[in-house]
């Protein structure tokens, strides 16, 4: 079971559909990652990548292919144990950020921990020891609005990793980021490498996807590179 | 259950992160639960103390007396001698059937006079009425026509002052009479007044022998419950087999029309109560309005928990207890602001009505499954909307 790739696509098409028209944005692809990876999805702007990344994230199903994570198959899915899936074996960080405005660091960590279905106090203690993992400790009851873009960032991380999910998925974490910030960002991507987690992230900057150790290269909805560093 | 209390607690988190937008959500449930539970609160209570007050007003008569509208009243004139065959008439429904007169006479006591009414009374029958001195007229007295009498308490005080009124002697019309008992007041004003609260009562035998041998105004039947109707029909057609079937005779039941009265009372209070529904309905569209652009305006917020790995019964489930939250809590405070005002209504009313009850316990029966409701119903919707949310598509906004 510990052999078993963590994703597994299998000839996955996606084609998005608006009234009449239907745009097939990526073509069959076919991708496995190990355990313990930490995999750089490159391309263009509208190559598909943001496309795949909602399909392993689970926040949207292949038109046609299979897809195994850690083990299980999930195209047959519905859409509540999608969500447990997302809440368990997934964490998601986004070029936005995306946390909850109004509520303040720690309680954006411990958010997946509430559906999860954890107590209040346990859910408090796990959110703590994810700030600390990101170095954040000391900001646990700051608001987003008083942390900088990279805090912000490390914030979301700890969140995505606050159900110790099977893959860290990325969707350009450094993107709002300036060079300096991004580079301490990588470093922490680096780390929790380090400790074992899978790691699958977006980019467009050949400087970022250099901290990889697989770089795979989308093109107009194709697999055009796929190599090891 | 310790998961809904986690909900709970997410929900209540939610809504003081947001509590500009819940104190506005509840303003509407605060004004409609207080309008229904005042309207409801008052209209009950006046029916409890109408009721209270008719209650201590003991029971009530059928009364017969003479049509005064036609051609020629005097022949169906009522005389003494019909009440005995009337009460033959009535063996089988009652035997309390007795000539009534409505009449003043001079009464005095030493330099103090008066005109109050005197009626005639049966001592047979339990009229309800509570003493306060002494003891009522009874059976003896009536047999034997004695010369006593039992006066209302309004009375007493005007003859006797604060001091012991049983055992003096009044002069009624000429004749002296010892007064063996004080009727206690009635409850509520509104009654005493409209009924006249200086009244003095004696035996009938002793009012036809002695004060008046004028015929009876009226025959009084005290029947059993639900035979008022009856009782005047058999009282009605015995008279006019005495009086002939040209006499005309009319007969009012008090119970029957108290019925009405409380059936009236009723029906008023379930309009106005229909009406606080109406507004609290409104208050429901208001909340599912809100809910809405809450929805609206929480998109990404929504697209983020679900990202997270929350599902559509996560979402659902939080968005109805935090309206239902808001409603139970705007229709608590709402039901509080009715009650006092309920409150006070009734206390400036009381003292028209006597005593009052208050159902404090259905008010916040009705209230606390009124405002449950009304979160439920009108969320669903916009709950079951945010839960349908696609997630990439909230997050790209
Ligand atoms: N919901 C959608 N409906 C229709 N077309 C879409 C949708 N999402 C993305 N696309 C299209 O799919 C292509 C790939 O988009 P995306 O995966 O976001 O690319 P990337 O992230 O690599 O920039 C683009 O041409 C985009 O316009
Ligand atoms: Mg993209």
């Amino acid at each position: 079971m510990n052999d078993a790739p963590v994703i597994e696509l299998r000839g996955i098409v996606k084609i998005y559909t608006s009234g009449p028209l239907e745009l097939e944005v990526l073509h069959g692809l076919n991708l496995t990652v190990q355990r313990g990876e930490y995999v750089a999805i490159m391309g263009p702007s509208g190559s598909g990548k943001s496309t795949l990344m909602n399909l392993v994230g689970c926040l949207d199903r292949p038109s046609r292919g299979t897809y195994r994570l850690d083990g299980v198959d999930v195209a047959g899915l519905d859409d509540n144990a999608l969500a447990a899936i997302r809440l368990r074996k997934l964490g998601f960080v986004f070029q936005g950020y995306n946390l909850l405005g109004r509520a303040d660091a720690l309680n954006n960590v411990a958010l997946p921990l509430f559906y999860a279905g954890l107590a209040t106090k346990e859910r408090r203690e796990r959110a703590m020891a994810r700030l600390a993992e990101v170095g954040l400790a000391d900001r646990a009851r700051h608001k987003p609005s008083e942390l900088s873009g990279g805090q912000q960032q490390r914030v979301a991380i700890a969140r995505a990793l606050a159900n110790d999910p099977a893959v860290l998925l990325a969707d350009e974490p450094t993107g709002n980021l300036d060079s300096a910030t991004s580079e301490e960002l990588l470093e922490l991507f680096s780390k929790l490498h380090g400790n074992g987690r899978t790691i699958l992230m977006v980019t467009h900057d050949e400087g970022v996807a250099a901290h990889a150790r697989r770089i795979v290269r989308l093109r107009d909805g194709n697999i055009v590179a796929d190599a090891q560093r | 259950m310790s998961r809904l209390l986690a909900y709970l607690d997410e929900a209540l988190t939610s809504l003081w992160r947001n509590r500009m937008r819940s104190a506005l959500t509840m303003l509407g449930m605060i004004i409609g639960s207080a309008s229904i539970i005042t309207v409801f609160g008052i209209s009950r209570a006046t029916t409890s103390g109408i009721e209270s007050t008719f209650g201590s007003f003991g029971t009530f008569p059928v009364i017969v007396e003479v049509d005064p509208t036609q051609n020629y009243p005097s022949i169906a004139q009522i005389h003494y001698s019909d009440v005995r065959p009337v009460a033959q008439a009535l063996q089988a429904i009652t035997p309390w059937v007795i000539p009534q007169w409505n009449r003043s006479y001079l009464t005095t006591y030493g330099n103090i006079r008066d005109y109050p009414d005197v009626g005639a009374t049966s001592g047979f029958h339990d009229d309800g009425l509570a003493m306060s001195q002494g003891r009522k007229i009874d059976q003896a007295d009536v047999d034997s026509a004695a010369h006593v009498c039992v006066i209302t308490s309004d009375l007493a005080t005007e003859f006797f002052g604060n001091g012991n009124a049983v055992g003096n002697y009044l002069r009624i019309n000429g004749g002296r009479y010892r007064v063996v008992g004080v009727y206690a007041n009635i409850k509520g004003s509104f009654l005493n007044s409209a009924v006249g609260s200086s009244t003095i009562a004696i035996p009938y035998t002793t009012f036809h022998r002695d004060v008046s041998s004028s015929p009876p105004d009226f025959i009084f039947i005290y029947a059993p419950n639900g035979m008022d109707q009856q009782a005047g029909q058999i009282a009605v057609a015995t008279l006019q087999r005495l009086h002939g079937p040209g006499a005309k005779y009319l007969t009012a039941s008090t119970s029957d029309f108290l019925k009405s009265f409380e059936n009236v009372l009723n029906i008023v209070g379930t309009g106005l109560a229909a009406i606080g529904g109406v507004a609290l309905i409104v208050a429901g569209i208001g909340i599912m309005n809100i809910m809405l652009v809450s929805v609206a305006e929480r998109t990404r917020e929504i697209g983020i928990r679900k990202a997270v790995g929350a599902s559509k019964n996560d979402i659902t489930l939080q968005f109805l207890i935090e309206s239902v939250v808001l409603t139970l809590l705007g229709g608590g405070i709402g039901s509080g602001i009715g009650l006092l005002v309920t409150i006070g209504g009734v206390s400036l009313l009381s003292k028209e009505l006597g005593e009052v009850i208050i159902p404090y316990a259905l008010i916040i029966a009705i209230a606390t499954c009124f405002s449950f409701l009304v979160g439920v119903a009108f969320d669903t919707y916009p709950a079951l909307r945010a839960a349908r949310l696609d997630a990439i598509e909230a997050l790209r906004l």
